[in-house]
């Protein structure tokens, strides 16, 4: 997701009939591409040279293809709806497995963390540091034991990723670019699995309200390296709409990061801003594309860390 | 136009591209199917007319439609067409099939004919739509030669600007100007003028 192509408007409408016409080096169309997938102008001027581009497709004589294709793409498409359903059900073992082991995860009431301050704070339960996934006694790490046993919920998460990873890879036959994509967000997925089994890490289970009462998922703040943040069930976010996280307390949130949702209808932000005063709650709600210095609204979806 | 959604395919219990591409973005195949139907032969041809190679044009046009599969929740009407949309999909995808032979097999490009077995009876559908190719075909063919080369480099034999440049010996801004004015002669010979909207700023 790159909101700062580094193009400006007026350079992408320079660019425009290069671009509809597929005559841009890689690299210059992916930044066009990009420009124009997050910014909030119209460009209707690429629409409008793209449709006299498109003009050109119907210049070649028509060709019947032989029935062989049709036969292969809808097989083809029949496997890939089997492994996205295989994927789903991977995603909520995965979510729900990392959030049963949270004692201290509860949903947070959506007015609380825009107004009412909290009457009884979660920092009385221990945080949920979980083990590594071998469970060899290792005097060195302080393993707080949560339930279920720490051995068994890392074992859980690394079996589901695999699953998950495989798929997200059985996805993507032939797609070189979306390959290319999605293994780098399969490297995120397992890095914030990884961070979910290490020792001193805080996980919070984020539970979705209202519109988005389906959602629901993680965040891993490791004792050091990146935070992550990985949610199921929230629909891609409209034209000119961005996720936005935010980390803070129950009285006071600020700005960790924006997100969208990707094309295996996972949402997952690497770099969990978390700098600043300990987390304690980590919350997500819709904004303006190019994100806000504080929430607009109630949290689509929340969920609250150890102390 | 026969398939450009918005305006045709109204009729009885046809549905628009942009209807098919909604409900394929809700992961229902046959709605990938009807689409599959109708624009196979249109862009099997493109695909076959860009790679010069009628395997490769197949596995083109399998990979489009499965990327349209995969892709359909990020089309959004206000950036055009269900059709545009498509049709983008292809062309790119035979470009990028296109330009990986070349650099596994470095083919001289500029020598290669157009396989002859492409030119086939005419097997468009519709008359409706075979009278649209011959306008975009007489269309194509009224612009001003260096404008016609442009548009054909770039978008039938995959070449960027820099190479376009080169091979037509024209500085990169001539064939920057060349590929816009081109585009908008095409449009305004094809499209009603009263639909025009760019902002020739």
């Amino acid at each position: 997701m790159s909101r700062d192509t580094g193009l400006t408007c007026e350079a992408v409408r320079e660019l425009a009939p290069l671009y509809v016409l597929g005559a841009l080096e890689p690299a210059r169309s992916a930044a066009v591409r990009a420009h124009l997938a997050s910014c909030p102008e119209a460009h209707e001027e690429v629409q409008g040279l793209g449709g006299a581009a498109a003009y050109l497709s119907q210049v070649p004589e028509p060709l019947e293809p032989p029935e062989g294709v049709g036969v292969r793409l809808m097989a083809a498409v029949r496997a890939d709806l089997r492994a996205r359903e295989r994927d789903q059900a991977a995603v909520e073992r995965l979510i729900d497995s990392v959030g049963s082991a949270g004692s201290s995860a509860h949903p947070v009431r959506p007015t609380s963390i825009l107004e009412a301050p909290p009457t009884s704070g979660p920092g009385t339960a221990p945080a949920p540091t979980l083990a590594p996934p071998v469970a060899v006694p290792s005097p060195g790490a302080r393993l707080q034991v949560a339930r279920p046993g720490p051995g068994r919920l890392a074992w859980l998460a690394l079996a589901a990723a695999v699953v998950l990873i495989a798929g997200l890879g059985a996805w993507n036959i032939g797609l070189r670019q979306t390959i290319d994509r999605q293994t780098a967000r399969a490297d995120v997925l397992r890095a914030a699995l990884t961070a979910v089994s290490a020792p001193g890490s805080q996980v919070a289970q984020l539970k979705g309200s209202g519109s988005a009462a389906d959602a629901s998922g993680f965040a891993v703040l490791p004792a050091e390296g990146e935070a992550y943040l990985v949610l199921r069930g929230l629909p891609p976010a409209p034209e000119g709409k961005t996720y936005e996280a935010w980390v803070g307390s129950t009285s006071a949130v600020r700005a960790a990061g924006l997100f969208d949702v990707g094309d295996d209808g996972l949402a997952i932000l690497a770099g969990l801003d978390t700098t600043g005063p300990p987390v304690r709650l980590v919350a997500v709600t819709l904004e303006r594309a190019a994100g806000a210095a504080q929430p607009s609204g109630s949290p689509l979806l929340s969920g609250l860390l150890g102390g | 136009m026969r398939t450009r959604s918005s305006d045709a395919a109204g009729g009885a219990g046809e549905p628009t591209d942009e209807m098919l591409l909604s409900r394929i973005a809700a992961s229902d195949p046959q709605a990938l199917e009807v689409l599959y139907g109708r624009y196979k032969a249109i862009a099997f041809a493109l695909a076959a007319r860009i790679t010069s190679d009628r395997g490769l044009a197949e596995d083109v046009l399998q990979e489009s439609f499965l990327g349209v599969w995969r892709q359909a929740a990020r089309y959004t009407p206000e950036r055009g067409s269900a059709r545009t949309w498509v049709l983008a999909i292809v062309h790119h995808r035979a470009i990028d099939a296109l330009r990986r032979r070349r650099l596994t097999a470095q083919l001289p490009d500029a020598d290669v004919p157009p396989p002859p077995s492409l030119q086939l009876p005419d097997i468009w559908p519709e008359v409706a739509g075979r009278l649209d190719r011959e306008a975009i075909v007489t269309a194509l063919g009224s612009l001003p030669k260096a404008q016609r080369e442009v548009l054909e480099l770039a978008y039938f034999e995959g070449l960027t600007q820099a190479e376009i440049a080169t091979r037509t010996g024209a500085p990169l801004g001539t064939v920057k100007s060349r590929a816009r004015l081109g585009l908008l002669a095409l449009r305004d010979r094809l499209v009603a003028p009263a639909v025009i909207g760019e902002s020739r700023s």
